[in-house]
């Protein structure tokens, strides 16, 4: 799954640490999503949309869709 | 809970509960050699191996439940391959004790052969997926 968290992260100059700390989750952890290793649960990713106040379709996609 | 946290909690059970799972391994082991003991008092000395494995498996499962979601996804991997390698050792072994009069091999050591592939296998995973040990 495709996702926008890196350039989420950098837009508001956040180190992977930083968003980590935000998320309650390990760096390894957003690393991993980041890099597309792993894609997170929908209680994550829900956490997610709602620190970068967005849709979750705005930060994740199908690597299908456009 | 921070992932730190939990490893610490973690490693601080598990390496006094192997110490004395190990020690008392051995204690049990001089005792048949040294001791004339009733067969009962063995049954009751097995009972602090037994209680000191128990802790291993809390320790870990608390582990498991306390990192996230990303880091318990490698572990819950690592613990299929070590019961993986447990079958495949016992069923492999059993076949060849049956068929081919292989020597006997103690189930004893299914337990440390669990924790052998379970810690070889998080080792590999958390390289190869990027978690953290």
């Amino acid at each position: 799954m495709r996702n926008r968290i890196k350039q989420l992260r950098k837009d508001r100059q956040w180190s992977q640490a930083v968003l980590a700390q935000k998320l309650e989750v390990s760096r390894q952890t957003v690393n991993a999503i980041e890099g597309g290793r792993y894609d997170p649960s929908l209680p994550l990713a829900f956490k997610m949309a709602r620190l970068f106040g967005r849709r979750i379709e705005e930060i994740f996609g199908d690597c299908n869709s456009p | 809970m921070t992932v730190e946290r939990a490893t610490r909690r973690y490693f601080a059970l598990l390496v006094p509960a192997m110490i004395v799972f190990i020690g008392s391994t051995l204690g049990v082991a001089w005792a048949d050699d040294t001791l004339a003991l009733p067969v009962a008092a063995f049954y009751a000395l097995t009972i602090v191996p037994i209680a000191a494995l128990l802790s291993t498996y809390w320790a870990l499962w608390r582990f498991i439940t306390e990192i996230d979601e990303f880091l318990r996804l490698i572990q819950i991997k690592s613990i299929i391959i070590g019961l993986i390698a447990v079958m495949v050792v016992i069923t492999g072994w059993g076949l060849m004790e049956i068929y081919a009069d292989a020597p006997a091999l103690g189930i004893f050591w299914l337990n440390p052969l669990f924790w052998v592939a379970y810690a070889v296998a998080a080792l590999i995973i958390t390289k190869r997926d990027g978690g953290v040990w």
